[in-house]
C-alpha cells in the first residue's frame, strides 16, 4: 500500500521532471499515487506540512501531467524494467542494465537483448537498418559461421506514440565497448585496442564483401567478448549504406573524419568505415602512454581504399608492434560491469 | 610552448639588434639548426598549452616556402611583418591568445632541410626561431614545393590545447608560388621525417588528416617566380581544386600578415568586405584580392555527435 506520507518534502522536489516514474509507480498506480499525493501535499495542510508544501504539490502535479505525456507517448520507465506500449495494443516489457542515449533515441541494454527507441522523424533511418539487416547474405557456410555472429539477429521491431523500436539479440558475453572503456577508467592497453581492430578490421573485410559502408562505427555500436577476443558490430545500422550510393544521414562524428572525395561526392565508399574504425581506435587508447609508435601512426593516418588493404598493412602494424602473436588476457565478464545497480 | 605575450619592445630590441641594417643572408642561418630538425623533436610533438598569461591559446602554423626566391617572404616577416601579425591579432581578436609557429617548406625530393619547424611560442621567442630558419634556396623543378610536408606534421606531430580542450581548430597557412604536390611518398616521409608509414599518401587524404585539427589555408605567392612565367592559371586551378576558396591569391607579400589575420577573421564570421574595409590604401586592396571569395565558416555540428543530412 503506498503511503503518501512516507516521502519528504525534499525527497519529492529532487525526482527530475523527465523521471515521474520514480513517484508514482507504475501505471497502473499513477490515479490512486496521484490522489493520495495531492490531498496530502494540498496547500489546505500547509501548517502541518510545512513552508514548502504548495511548492512540493505543485511539483507533484508537474510531474503528474508528465506521467500522463509519457503514458501517451507509449514508454514508462521504472529502476531496471522498459514497458513499451505499442500502438497495436501490445505491451512490450524489457529488463535492462544500461540506458544510453545514441543520438537518434535511447537504447535499452539487456543482458540478453538491445531495444533501440528511434524517434519517428527517423523512420527513414529505422526503414534503412531493417532491410540492410534482412539481406545480409554470405558466400559460404564458412563464412556464416564465422560473421553471423558479429552482426545483428533483429527479434521483433513494432511502433510506439512516438518511437519506432528495434529489439535485437545480444549475446550473453558481449559487453558494449562503451561500457567496458568506462570499467577501465577509458583508457585501454594497446594490445587490447590491437585485437578490438584486428576484429573490427575482419568484419570490415565482409562489409566489403558485401558491398556496404557501415556509417557509425562506435564504441556505442561495437560489443566485445573480451574472454574469446571478439567484437560484434550489432548497432549503428541506420548509417549503413551501399558502397557508391549516395550519401542520405551519417553522424556528425563520422563526418568530422570522413575522406574528402566521400564528402565532396555525397557517396559512400569504404573508407568511412574505415576511418571510423581508426577514430575508435584512437578513443580507446585515451590518455595510454605505452603505444608502439608504429601502431599509434597508422591509427591516425587516413585509410586506404578498401579493407583488404587495410587488413593486410595491418598484420604487418601488428608484428612490427607489438612481435609475435599471443593471446593477452582481459579479466572482465558481464557480470563484472553490469553488476546490479551499477 | 607559449608562455609569454608578444610585446613593443621586445620587438624594437629585436629589429635593432637582428635585421636593421642588415641583409637577407646575415638574418637568417646558412645550415639547418638542430632546434628546427623535424626529425630531432622530443616525443615527437610540438605543444601549444594554455598557461596563465595565455589562458584560451589558440595554435596559428605559418609555412614559409623556403626555395629559390621565396625568401623574401621570411625575409618581410622578421623585418616587419611579425609584429604585424601578433598586434593585429590581439588588437582584431579573431582568436584570443595566439601561438604561432613557423615553418620552412622545401622539397622532399631533393632539398637538404625540406621541413624545418618551430616551436608554437606567443612572444619574441618566435622571431628568434623564424631567423634560425636556413633559406636553402633549393627545390627541383617540378612544379611543386612540399606545401603537404606541413600538413603531415601538424595532423601527426602537434598537440594543441585549442582543439584538445576546447573542441576549437587551429589555423595552418602554407605560403608559395607553386603547385600542390600530388603525392608524398613513404620514402619521402621515411627520410624526412623517419616516418613508419605503410604507403604514399596523396594530398587529399593528407589534408583529411590535418583538417581534423586546423583550418587549413595556402596563400599563393603571385609575385614569386613561378607564377609571374606563366604559371599561374596551373597554380591557382590546383590549389583550388584541392582548397576550394582557402586558396588565397597574394598580390602584394608585404601584405602577408594582413591577409592571413583577415582570412581568420572572415573563418571566424566576419564578411570578406567588411574585413577589407577595416584597412587602409594598398592594403585594403591586397586583402580584397585575397580574401573577396572567401566565406564565412558555415556553422558545424560539434561534440555530441548529431546526425547530418545530406
Amino acid at each position: 500500500m503506498f503511503d503518501a506520507a512516507a516521502l519528504g518534502a525534499d525527497e519529492i522536489l529532487s525526482i527530475p521532471e523527465d523521471q515521474p516514474e520514480r513517484l508514482f509507480g507504475s501505471p497502473d498506480e499513477l490515479a490512486s499515487r496521484y490522489r493520495a499525493l495531492a490531498m496530502w501535499w494540498h496547500p489546505d495542510h500547509a501548517l502541518l506540512r510545512g513552508t514548502k508544501s504548495t511548492e512540493v504539490f505543485q511539483w507533484i502535479a508537474k510531474l503528474h501531467h508528465m506521467a500522463r505525456e509519457k503514458l501517451a507517448n507509449g514508454f514508462w520507465r521504472t529502476p531496471g524494467w522498459i514497458e513499451f506500449h505499442a500502438l497495436n495494443g501490445i505491451i512490450h516489457r524489457m529488463s535492462h542494465v544500461r540506458v544510453f542515449d545514441f543520438g537518434l533515441g535511447e537504447g535499452y541494454l539487456g543482458l540478453d537483448l538491445i531495444a533501440y527507441a528511434l524517434k519517428r522523424e527517423f523512420a527513414d533511418l529505422m526503414g534503412n537498418a531493417l532491410r540492410l539487416i534482412a539481406n545480409l547474405t554470405y558466400q559460404s557456410e564458412e563464412m556464416r559461421d564465422m560473421m553471423s555472429s558479429r552482426l545483428p539477429h533483429p527479434q521483433e521491431n513494432f511502433e510506439i506514440a512516438d518511437r519506432i523500436v528495434l529489439v535485437i539479440d545480444k549475446p550473453a558475453d558481449a559487453i558494449r565497448l562503451r561500457d567496458l572503456h568506462e570499467y577501465l577508467g577509458r583508457q585501454m592497453d594497446a594490445r587490447h585496442v590491437a585485437w578490438i581492430l584486428s576484429e573490427l578490421l575482419n568484419i570490415a573485410c565482409y562489409l566489403d564483401w558485401a558491398g556496404l559502408v557501415h556509417g557509425d562505427i562506435s564504441m556505442d555500436n561495437i560489443f566485445v567478448d573480451p574472454t574469446q577476443h571478439k567484437a560484434s558490430l550489432l548497432g549503428g545500422w541506420w548509417y549503413a549504406m551501399p558502397a557508391e550510393s549516395r550519401l542520405t544521414a551519417l553522424p556528425s562524428r563520422t563526418v568530422a573524419v570522413m575522406p574528402r572525395d566521400a564528402l565532396e561526392s555525397k557517396r559512400a565508399n569504404p573508407r568511412i568505415t574505415l576511418n571510423g574504425i581508426r577514430l575508435v581506435g584512437r578513443e580507446l587508447l585515451g590518455a595510454t602512454t605505452a603505444v608502439p609508435n608504429t601502431f599509434s601512426t597508422w591509427l591516425r593516418l587516413p585509410a586506404p581504399c578498401t579493407a583488404l588493404e587495410d587488413y593486410s598493412d595491418w598484420q604487418s602494424i601488428l608484428a612490427d608492434s607489438f612481435g609475435p602473436r599471443r593471446f593477452a588476457k582481459l579479466p572482465v565478464s558481464t557480470s563484472d560491469i553490469y553488476k546490479e545497480g551499477r | 610552448m607559449g608562455a609569454g605575450r608578444f610585446t613593443p619592445g621586445d620587438w624594437d630590441k629585436f629589429t635593432r639588434t637582428r635585421t636593421a641594417g642588415r641583409s637577407t643572408s646575415s638574418i637568417f642561418s646558412h645550415t639547418l639548426k638542430e632546434t628546427l630538425d623535424p626529425r630531432l623533436i622530443k616525443n615527437g610533438l610540438r605543444e601549444s598549452r594554455d598557461s596563465a598569461i595565455n589562458p584560451a591559446s589558440n595554435a596559428i602554423i605559418v609555412g614559409l616556402d623556403v626555395t629559390g626566391s621565396m625568401g623574401m617572404i621570411a625575409d618581410a616577416i622578421a623585418r616587419d611583418g611579425l609584429k604585424t601579425l601578433f598586434t593585429e591579432i590581439y588588437d582584431r581578436k579573431p582568436v584570443s591568445d595566439p601561438h604561432v609557429m613557423f615553418m620552412g617548406i622545401g622539397d622532399a625530393l631533393c632539398d637538404e632541410a625540406p621541413l624545418q619547424v618551430s616551436q608554437f611560442e606567443g612572444d619574441i621567442r618566435i622571431a628568434d626561431q623564424l631567423v634560425d630558419l636556413w633559406l636553402e634556396g633549393g627545390g627541383g623543378g617540378n612544379a611543386s614545393e612540399s606545401y603537404t610536408l606541413p600538413w603531415y606534421f601538424a595532423g601527426m606531430h602537434t598537440t594543441i590545447d585549442c582543439f584538445e580542450k576546447r573542441g576549437k581548430k587551429g589555423y595552418l597557412f602554407t605560403i608559395g608560388d607553386e603547385e600542390p604536390p600530388e603525392v608524398l611518398t613513404r620514402a619521402e616521409l621515411k627520410r624526412v621525417l623517419d616516418a613508419p608509414v605503410q604507403r604514399d599518401f596523396g594530398s587529399a587524404e593528407l589534408l583529411d588528416l590535418v583538417t581534423r585539427q586546423y583550418e587549413v589555408f595556402h596563400v599563393i605567392v603571385e609575385q614569386g617566380n613561378h607564377c609571374l612565367r606563366g604559371g599561374l592559371p596551373s597554380v591557382l586551378k590546383k590549389w583550388t581544386a584541392l582548397l576550394g576558396q582557402r586558396a588565397l591569391r597574394l598580390n602584394d607579400y608585404t601584405k602577408l600578415p594582413e591577409v592571413i589575420v583577415s582570412a581568420i577573421q572572415v573563418n571566424e564570421g566576419a564578411s570578406p568586405a567588411a574585413v577589407a574595409d577595416t584597412w587602409s590604401g594598398d592594403t585594403a586592396l591586397a586583402v580584397r584580392h585575397a580574401v573577396a571569395g572567401l566565406a564565412s565558416r558555415p556553422a558545424t555540428a560539434e561534440g555530441n555527435s548529431t546526425v547530418v543530412r545530406f
